[in-house]
């Protein structure tokens, strides 16, 4: 049953079992007093027919001794002959139970009351109500019982007529008791309709959708917690989403990346063993053999390095960054005088903390870079400096630049700009993802600028770490 | 002579494909990206074209659209090889899926059977005085049939269709009998040596030390 049901069914009762205990507990009470000044006036009426019957006899009294078959009769005749009591129903026996006179009325057979006491008794009759009233009264000498009945049955009709109106004014009560109710639970519990209904939509995969509910109470604060948890929710698997898509983009650059040079090995060596060619298709055969395998030698050292730091993280140690600068250059300086290019250092003194060999590699990696793009006799610059609360590495060159809009993809796996020129330098398009990691590890972003065909500088930032 | 367009930005495997399929008679032209590709197919009129997917320019994709109404038929060569990748370039009407790493002869193989399903193909094959007719499964020699269990026709049109190449004994089976050689089998060896006698063929059938057979065809 839901909450809302059993909300009005609650209500509904509550108010059903307290109207009828109020109704029914006014009724008779009504009753009650109704009865009660029934039985009072029927005592002061049947007090008051003795006296006036004890005083008419007692005129009509001739000062002698009476038999008694003489004073009942003594009796019937002031009965019948007093204009007041003819008013009156009566039944009245002697002492020896014999009827002496009587009207109407109805009569109870058991033991009559002691004199001097006025008893009233309650009698249903079929479908009417008497109320009877009994004394014991001494006339003329003698002990009578007088005897008499009212039909108080309107009493009785008047409560059931105001029991059957209240029963309708209940109804309506509860009617319109109920239908208030319901409205107020519906208005009360939408809130939780609502944010039940938003969880399903959650559950079926629209992170995006919100419970709607304003009100300030405890209600209105669980809307707000349930939509704190879906922003967490929904953050939290965009982010999973983003990584599992960057992951499978991974997986999809790597399989390509990897199966390009594997169909040139393997074309290349099922040709050669299987046919006879001229030398120089021989030699160009084998050579392409060669620098594919190198390419996918430089790939799976690259991945090696990027699992590598995907693994654990590095220690780190307090560095001088003049140190780093220098073996940087040392291991770029056969490459760089190959391509007659030159490397100028300018390194402010200065410590950092590094993974050391980590932090050199992505220093050669970035002179590395600097060296590819630039043309023989152009000239690199390597310099670091002590900035407000940090250190900051720049490498630059004046060479070919990165177009605008390669250069938001440029730390991508396997992204290359120019995917011929690349290859021919034994690129794998993993460097600067690489760099970007080892960046990260230290706390610190490459920033890359660029202009095509007037150079290209990357600047690292290191936070804190001066010493 | 049957034109092939290779569209393949990668050049080790775009040279591979052309001297292969040069070597088999055919006539290649070679693109590198693929809006040069689409120039090509705009100006010209191929019989087959080959198609790597991910291209500089224009994707494979694209240039299949643009196919399409010149009823060229197309064979995507991709490193894509997922089954949702082959079906999507099939549906896209591409005639065939070759997934690199590929072997050349099964390449040729494929060239040669999307050539065939177009009409383009070579009707039949005259080898000395054996003719092979592969439309009506017919072998003659000097005119007169020969009987050939299945097998053994299905190698011979392998030997055919791969002039002058050196057949290796695993590839031989793995196309004729679709399964990976177990290591000792001779029946290879034994199919090869039934062809030879059935067609007068021992000297053509020449046997390669410890590798496979070739069958060697005047140029």
């Amino acid at each position: 049953m839901k909450f809302a049901g059993k909300m009005i069914a609650l209500v509904a009762v509550l108010l059903a079992l307290s109207l009828a205990i109020g109704g029914y507990s006014v009724v008779s009470s009504a009753l009650r007093a109704d009865l009660q000044a029934a039985t009072n006036s029927a005592q002061e009426d049947m007090k008051l027919f003795g006296l006036t019957l004890q005083a008419l006899c007692l005129r009509e009294q001739p000062n002698q001794l009476l038999s008694d078959q003489r004073a009942d009769e003594q009796l019937r005749t002031v009965l019948r002959h007093s204009a007041v009591l003819q008013t009156y129903s009566y039944r009245i026996t002697n002492a020896k139970g014999a009827l002496v006179a009587s009207t109407r009325g109805i009569h109870i057979e058991d033991e009559p009351p002691a004199e001097g006491i006025v008893e009233t008794r309650l009698v249903q009759e079929k479908q009417a109500y008497y109320l009877c009233t009994r004394q014991r009264l001494s006339i003329l000498d003698r002990s009578y019982l007088l005897e008499r009945s009212i039909e108080i049955t309107p009493v009785f009709d008047r409560a059931r007529q105001n029991l059957r109106t209240y029963e309708l004014v209940m109804l309506l009560i509860l009617v319109v008791g109920t239908a208030i109710t319901t409205g107020l639970t519906l208005v009360l519990t939408s809130p939780i309709r609502r944010i039940s209904r938003t969880s399903k939509e959650l559950a079926a995969g629209r992170y995006d959708k919100r419970a709607q509910v304003k009100s300030q109470d405890e209600l209105g604060a669980m809307a707000r917690d349930f939509n704190a948890m879906a922003d967490a929710l929904q953050s939290k698997i965009e982010a999973l989403r983003e990584s599992a898509q960057r992951q499978k983009e991974f997986t999809a650059s790597f399989a390509h990346e990897l199966k390009t040079p594997l169909t040139s090995v393997i074309g290349y060596a099922d040709t050669l063993r299987s046919r006879a060619l001229p030398p120089e298709r021989q030699f160009e055969a084998a050579n392409y053999i060669f620098t594919e395998g190198k390419r996918l030698e430089a790939m799976s050292f690259a991945l090696l390095d990027l699992f590598a730091l995907d693994k654990k993280e590095p220690e780190r140690t307090l560095c001088r960054t003049e140190d780093l600068a220098k073996a940087a250059a040392q291991s770029a300086a056969y490459m760089l005088q190959q391509s007659g290019v030159q490397l100028e250092t300018k390194v402010q003194p200065g410590t950092i903390q590094a993974a050391k060999e980590l932090f050199v590699s992505l220093l050669f990696n970035l002179i590395d870079n600097a060296r590819k793009a630039s043309e023989p006799g152009q000239r690199i610059t390597l310099s670091g400096e002590a900035v407000e609360n940090g250190y900051c590495f720049r490498v630059r060159d004046r060479g070919r630049g990165i177009p605008p809009e390669a250069l938001a993809r440029i730390t991508e796996p396997f992204y290359m700009v120019d995917k011929s020129r690349s290859r021919a330098q034994g690129g794998a398009g993993l460097g600067l993802t690489l760099c970007q990691r080892i960046a990260a590890l230290h706390g610190a972003q490459l920033e890359i600028e660029s202009r095509e065909g007037q150079g290209t500088t990357v600047t690292i930032e290191l936070k804190g770490d001066q010493a | 002579m049957i034109k092939i367009l290779i569209v393949e930005d990668e050049k080790p495997i775009a040279d591979l494909i052309d001297w292969n399929l040069s070597a088999m008679g055919y006539q290649c032209e070679k693109v590198y990206d693929g809006l040069a590709g689409a120039d090509l197919i705009e100006e010209n009129c191929y019989d087959l074209v080959l198609l790597d997917i991910m291209l500089p320019g224009a994707d494979g994709y694209e240039l299949l659209q643009q196919l399409r109404p010149t009823g060229t038929p197309v064979i995507f060569i991709t490193a894509k090889g997922s089954v949702e990748d082959r079906v999507q370039g099939l549906r896209a009407g591409a005639d065939d899926y070759l997934v690199k790493p590929f072997e050349i002869v099964e390449l040729v193989a494929r060239v040669e059977s999307v050539l065939r399903r177009a009409g383009k193909a070579q009707e039949r094959y005259a080898v000395g005085d054996v003719v092979v007719d592969p439309k009506a499964m017919l072998v003659t020699k000097n005119g007169r049939p020969v009987t050939l269990t299945h097998k053994e026709y299905e190698l011979l049109l392998l030997f055919l269709r791969n002039p002058n190449i050196a057949l290796f004994r695993d590839t031989i089976y793995q196309r004729v009998w679709e399964t990976d050689l177990e290591t000792d089998s001779r029946t290879v060896d034994l199919h090869v040596q039934r062809l030879r006698r059935k067609l007068g063929w021992s000297d053509r059938l020449k046997a390669i030390y410890k590798v496979g057979y070739r069958l060697e065809v005047e140029k």
